[in-house]
């Protein structure tokens, strides 16, 4: 709840949160930075928690794992908008509110009579934030989007997989991870506005521009010599090369990149000085790495040298090639899968993992924090993520001053 | 001066990607960001192709992708006197952003407890790979193989292979919106309390958020998510279907039964789709391999464009899979003049992306990347106010290399 005198520097502002999957991660930033965001769902709760995996193995609206990682940090509230009476509670809500974030798309708010416009003549120094899967209008401003028609659409699938394959998304959902990253900065940006003159705004956000603005430098490379990234399976692109960036290991894939030129080079060198105590470098000990540019490489010699790497790599396992690595100046990093994660001591003591033990579901249930320490900002999670209408009674009652029975009688009514 | 942030002063000692991506929104919107650079040590991505014609340090793509906008100054913080010109800018500066190893700002006497005593309420972001203390925050590392550490690589692709390259450093653009936000959350306080604050944000931790479910399934489950290709544990058919020509493609997501019921209509409801098993999410799910290949068989024919348009018009999520060279024809990205050109001394015009959020009163505003140093004169001289023969007599001690 609001508190300006809490160390979190959000805490004195409040965010009405009415998003589906695209938008939680935007809501939960700005809770876990102290903001009292309220998440707003239909009576009954989002549809969207009963997405897979649960707790348990159960399906249950408060089980699912996807829903508790970017829900935790707000308050939940049941909230029928469709009904004039939930409009205007929702009216309430927003006299007191700082920031609304949907994700609605299609003009869902601008029916309902909630625009900006709506909104901001009530209250013209709210901040409106919209994630839109193409924009509100255009050629695409009325078409639907998933993560990974989203990611298609952005450029992100056609530079990824094996290619006797379709091409794939990235693991996880990262065109929503986008659109509610990128959504949280432009409505923080508007928020440096408005306290500097109290003008309110509203901050449409795209899903295919997120995408498209996460690619790195693939735009650069089209604009200056015509090239067209691609999918290339375990390897990466080293211009003019194809080099290898994940490898086989004794116990599974580690992530590397032989790299050449002054100062890249020289870790490839490590990598061979450590070979060649084992006899393993064979024709890599006369290969000046350091001197080398990739222009200069014919791609039948790399494949080879990689080769070679790949037989010493393939005997060793993931940790300690990662260590004794980082010992010799070489950045082999192994691929994790969740349980490497979750025993990583660099994140234990960075107390990275939240613990909520949660009766509800009969277990304690891990979360991650935010990722950052900051000088005066306690690191806790102060909610994990709300069941379903769970803080009816402290906003509707607490914070606009709702009497218990008035909250019954719009519970029974199906408008809480 | 416009826009949201005009009145925001940032000094960036920041190289490769991730240090100057967190304030690329900043400099869009009207914050003056001022780049120190060396001639000693070049910026990782001004070292970096793609470049015009040639390798150059005000030649590369990858630069300006990422730092249009901002001033550029030089600087020889090994100098004797460079330290008192550091002193200034950051008494000038809101904001110090830095992504360096752990370690390195402190060596240079530019760790937080330097610049405080400096400037008490300084706002100071450090986005290392695994945050400034711990086992492993020495380690070295680059983006791209920080996929592997934070659990990317082991989910993308397919079950029954060797996991997928991420192709470029996702992670490093991960990061740097967690940074950018705090930074103006830690903005705000200050502005309230006079507070300064210490950001030490944590890539992995960061890249981590966007692959939480997966790790919170291990955590509460003891299940190991695995790689699923383009399958969705809800939904299906969701996957990425072959269109006719070559390498083309067309995503498709159906999220329910009524996608189902409206995608059929769509696809004028050849005889397998009346099959009662694929009426519900369920049967859909059990049967997905053999529905994958019936969908094929209908998309196969008809290009990308057809089956996105087909199925979009029933409102069925649908998207053509675009190339780089794709989104540079794509409509609705030319509709949000998304790519935005920009004059370049070196690079000519060359095309930045348009942020993704669009303010509407403060609207974002690009301008090109600068040439090394280009700014120097602006930002010693009329920026910190030093004197033509101080500003000459540093420059000829080789202060400003």
């Amino acid at each position: 709840m609001p508190d300006p005198a809490s160390d979190l520097p959000l805490a004195p502002y409040r965010v009405l949160d009415l998003t589906g999957p695209p938008g939680y991660l935007a809501g939960r930033m700005l809770g876990d930075l102290g903001a009292d965001v309220i998440k707003i769902e239909p009576p009954g709760g989002d549809p969207s928690r009963m997405t897979p995996p649960y707790v348990g193995d159960r399906p249950d609206a408060e089980r699912s794992l996807p829903w508790a990682a970017y829900n935790a940090s707000k308050r939940g509230i049941t909230l029928d908008l469709k009904a004039a009476t939930g409009r205007a509670l929702f009216m309430d809500l927003v006299a007191v509110a700082d920031f609304v974030i949907d994700s609605f798309g299609g003009g869902r708010l601008a029916g309902l009579g909630l625009a900006h416009a709506d909104l901001a003549k009530m209250h013209p120094a709210l901040i409106t934030v919209a994630i839109t899967p193409f924009g509100s209008d255009g050629p695409y401003g009325d078409y639907q989007a998933t993560d990974l028609v989203a990611m298609a659409m952005g450029g992100w699938v056609s530079i990824t997989g094996e290619d006797d394959r379709p091409p794939v998304r990235m693991g996880g959902e990262q065109a929503y991870a986008q659109v509610s990253l990128q959504a949280a900065t432009g409505a923080m940006l508007a928020h440096h506005h408005r306290m500097a003159t109290g003008q309110g705004q509203h901050v449409e956000t795209s899903m295919q521009e997120a995408v498209t603005n996460s690619l790195l430098d693939d735009q650069a490379h089209w604009q200056l010599s015509g090239f067209v990234r691609h999918r290339v399976g375990t390897k990466a692109l080293y211009s003019p090369l194809v080099a290898q960036a994940v490898w086989r290991c004794r116990d599974g894939y580690v992530a590397y990149r032989a790299l050449v030129g002054r100062g890249a080079g020289r870790s490839t060198r490590a990598l061979v000085a450590w070979m060649g105590e084992e006899d393993s470098a064979g024709e890599l000990a006369g290969v000046p790495f350091e001197e080398l540019v990739t222009y200069d490489i014919q791609q039948r010699d790399w494949d080879r040298w990689e080769a070679i790497i790949a037989d010493f790599l393939a005997g060793r396992g993931k940790e300690e090639l990662w260590m004794e690595g980082q010992r010799r100046g070489i950045q082999i990093f192994p691929v994790n899968a969740p349980a490497d994660i979750l025993r990583d001591p660099q994140l234990e003591a960075r107390e990275f993992w939240q613990e909520f033990h949660q009766p509800e579901v009969g277990q304690s249930v891990t979360y991650l924090r935010a990722p950052y320490q900051a000088t005066s900002w306690p690191r806790e999670i102060r909610l994990p993520a709300p069941r379903v209408g769970q803080h009816n009674g402290e906003v509707y009652g607490g914070l606009l001053g709702l009497n218990d029975q008035a909250i019954g009688r719009l519970s029974r009514a199906s408008v809480i | 001066m416009s826009g949201a942030l005009a009145d925001v002063r940032v000094l960036e000692f920041a190289w490769a990607v991730a240090g100057p991506a967190t304030t690329r929104p900043f400099a869009q919107h009207g914050a003056t960001v001022v780049k120190v650079e060396t001639s000693n040590r070049l910026d990782g991505t001004r070292a970096m192709g793609p470049f015009r014609d040639k390798p150059g340090r005000n030649r590369s793509g990858y630069y300006a992708l990422y730092n249009h906008g901002k001033l550029s100054v030089t600087l020889n913080l090994h100098h004797p006197r460079g330290h008192d010109v550091v002193r200034r800018l950051v008494r000038w500066a809101d904001v110090v952003n830095e992504n360096f190893s752990a370690g390195q700002m402190e060596r240079w006497g530019l760790g937080y407890e330097d610049l405080a005593k400096i400037k008490p309420e300084i706002i100071m972001l450090r986005s290392s790979m695994q945050g400034q203390a711990g086992p492993h925050a020495q380690h070295r590392a680059a983006g791209m193989q920080l996929q592997g550490l934070v659990g990317l690589t082991h989910l993308t692709g397919w079950p029954d292979r060797a996991p997928s390259a991420t192709s470029t450093p996702y992670t490093d653009v991960v990061g740097p919106w967690f940074g950018a936000v705090a930074i103006l959350a830690a903005i705000d306080q200050r502005d309230r309390t006079g507070q300064g604050q210490c950001i030490d944000l944590s890539q992995y931790e960061a890249s981590l958020q966007v692959i939480a479910p997966a790790i919170m399934e291990y955590a509460a489950t003891g299940r190991e998510p695995t790689r699923r290709g383009n399958r969705s544990l809800s939904m299906a058919p969701h996957g990425v279907y072959r269109c006719d020509g070559d390498d083309e493609w067309c995503a498709i997501a159906v999220r329910d039964d009524d996608d189902w019921r409206r995608m059929r209509r769509a696809m004028d409801a050849p005889g397998w789709t009346d099959e009662a098993r694929f009426a519900t999410s369920e049967g859909r799910l059990a049967a997905a391999d053999e529905l994958d290949r019936l969908v094929e068989s209908w998309t196969v024919p008809r290009s990308a464009e057809e089956v996105m348009t087909t199925l979009q018009s029933a409102g069925v999520p649908a998207g053509a899979v675009r190339s780089c060279a794709g989104l540079f024809e794509d409509p609705q990205l030319a509709h949000r003049a998304h790519f935005v050109p920009l004059e370049h001394p070196v690079l000519g015009p060359f095309m930045c992306d348009a942020p993704a959020f669009r303010l509407s009163r403060t609207p974002a505003d690009l301008g090109p990347a600068a040439a090394m140093g280009m700014h120097n004169e602006h930002v010693y001289k009329t920026v910190l106010g030093m004197p033509d023969d101080e500003y000459e007599s540093l420059h000829s001690s080789g202060v400003f290399d």
